[in-house]
């Protein structure tokens, strides 16, 4: 067989992977419970890894400030001296089969979703939300107002939902998000319908919750507030999807892109663990004050676009034309968009259907070879972080074209040869 | 030499652009209807990189 068909035959075996994936919520948990090699003195970030001094601002006043709640440092001074000593460790939530919006930020006893790949039995996880507002935690942001709300998250609403999860017997995730689509979601940048479909899923177990009133009442009214609180349930389950896709001889669809606020990164099926990396581009789109503007913003930055890689957000920008506000766009513009997405993608996903295109299947499974042959770098629905931290706007950005062709050379180098 | 004006200049213009859409730009500031079509070489034409799309795709 010549390289041309293995490399069919892989990518085949990959989308089928991919597509009949099956994730579940079937937890809620602190991070020490369930995160694999999750550690006290361990906070995790978005991907991929750099080191401490070349991290965004985001980043590094994240990090310091969950060293600060989990107790690790007195100061922001002594947490920047244990992270550069290595008593305080980091490390890209990837690497711990998480993902994290914004700057991803994560640590030990952070609540998280706990998401199954029932075909698989993999699991993914990734944070519950923090609700809305611009200055959070996941934006690089840290004070007591803050501290406190993830102590109530972490005491109050993480234990309420974890009853909540498991009396529920799991929720399809994937059922989720085949609704949400047609209720006006891209399940990136818009998550209000996925939400509600989540809460409609929880009510009934809440119903019947054990816990003390005071408490469920405050989950409730935090949840029926939180217009995004799914999206991270919709990021874990991608990425449970996407993990038992990834090390398939041959194979050239990515099994995950994120992004640092310094550098994009990618991975390939066959590929494994490596990242391929180019520096992240800015992300146009509308900014929340007019006091704020591109000069203020941190480049492209967190772990959401695994929406994308799994052919969500960007790649569906039709099934939300609310979200073409934030960039000045139209639904001639996005139908274009999800049309040039198609052109890059090895599958499409009959799960997905936008209406607002007759119904078609979303572009799912990118394939290094194609975008590099066609020039066209996926599109990505995203958050606008300040550089020093703080939500500030959304809009979208394209990947850099530098991973993915340098990902292709690294094939070429693998597989030629043989 | 004939000083006449090209037939193709004497009625209503349509063009089809293909590639750098600066062209379709200027001429539909002229009131030229265009269509445009998409197009750059392969791999912005980097010759390493067409080589090894040959190969693989």
């Amino acid at each position: 067989m010549d390289i041309k068909s293995k490399i069919e035959q892989a990518n085949q075996q990959t989308m089928d992977t991919i597509l009949g994936g099956r994730p579940v919520l079937i937890d809620v948990a602190p991070a020490l419970e369930v995160v694999p090699g999750m550690e006290p003195n361990l906070i995790l970030h978005s991907a991929p890894a750099n080191d401490w001094e070349d991290m965004c601002g985001p980043h590094k006043n994240g990090i310091i400030g969950a060293a600060l709640w989990e107790g690790l440092a007195d100061s922001p001074e002594q947490a920047d001296q244990k992270i550069r000593s290595g008593e305080i460790q980091v490390a890209p939530c990837h690497h711990h089969d998480s993902v994290g919006a914004g700057a991803g930020i994560t640590s030990a006893s952070t609540s998280m979703l706990v998401v199954e790949n029932s075909v698989h039995k993999n699991r993914a996880f990734c944070c519950i939300s923090e609700g809305g507002g611009l200055r959070l935690l996941k934006w690089g942001v840290y004070d007591e107002y803050i501290g406190k709300h993830l102590t109530w998250q972490t005491n109050v609403l993480g234990p309420v939902l974890q009853e909540a999860v498991r009396a529920s017997g799991g929720i399809d995730i994937k059922n989720i998000i085949a609704k949400a689509v047609q209720m006006g979601d891209e399940c990136h940048n818009r998550t209000i319908a996925s939400t509600s479909l989540f809460l409609r899923e929880l009510y009934g177990p809440l119903v019947d919750s054990k816990a003390d009133p005071a408490s469920l009442l405050a989950s409730v009214k935090f949840l029926v507030e939180a217009d995004q609180f799914f999206l991270h349930g919709i990021m874990a389950a991608a990425k449970a999807i996407l993990t038992p896709a990834k090390g398939i001889e041959y194979s050239t669809i990515v099994t995950a892109m994120a992004r640092n606020g310094v550098e994009f990164g990618i991975q390939v099926s066959s590929l494994g663990d490596q990242w391929f990396t180019a520096p992240a581009n800015d992300v146009e789109g509308l900014f929340f004050r007019s006091e704020w503007g591109y000069e203020d913003a941190a480049p492209d930055l967190g772990d959401s676009c695994i929406t994308e890689t799994i052919g969500l957000g960007g790649f569906i920008q039709p099934a939300a034309p609310t979200v073409q506000q934030y960039v000045q766009g139209s639904l001639k513009q996005a139908i274009a968009n999800t049309l040039e997405m198609t052109q890059i993608c090895a599958a499409i996903n009959n799960d997905v259907q936008i209406p607002a295109m007759d119904f078609a299947g979303a572009p799912v499974g990118i394939d290094i070879r194609k975008v590099v042959q066609t020039g066209i770098a996926p599109l990505i629905d995203t958050a606008i972080t300040h550089k020093q931290g703080g939500l500030i706007g959304a809009g979208q950005v394209r990947a850099p074209m530098g991973c993915f062709e340098k990902a292709l050379k690294a094939f070429s180098s693998l597989y030629l040869q043989r | 030499m004939n000083n006449t004006t090209n037939e193709l200049f004497a009625g209503e213009i349509k063009v089809i652009n293909i590639g750098l859409e600066l062209f379709t730009d200027t001429l539909t500031q002229q009131q030229v209807k265009v269509t445009h079509v998409q197009w750059e070489p392969p791999a912005q034409g980097d010759p390493e990189l067409m080589s090894l799309l040959d190969d693989l795709l």
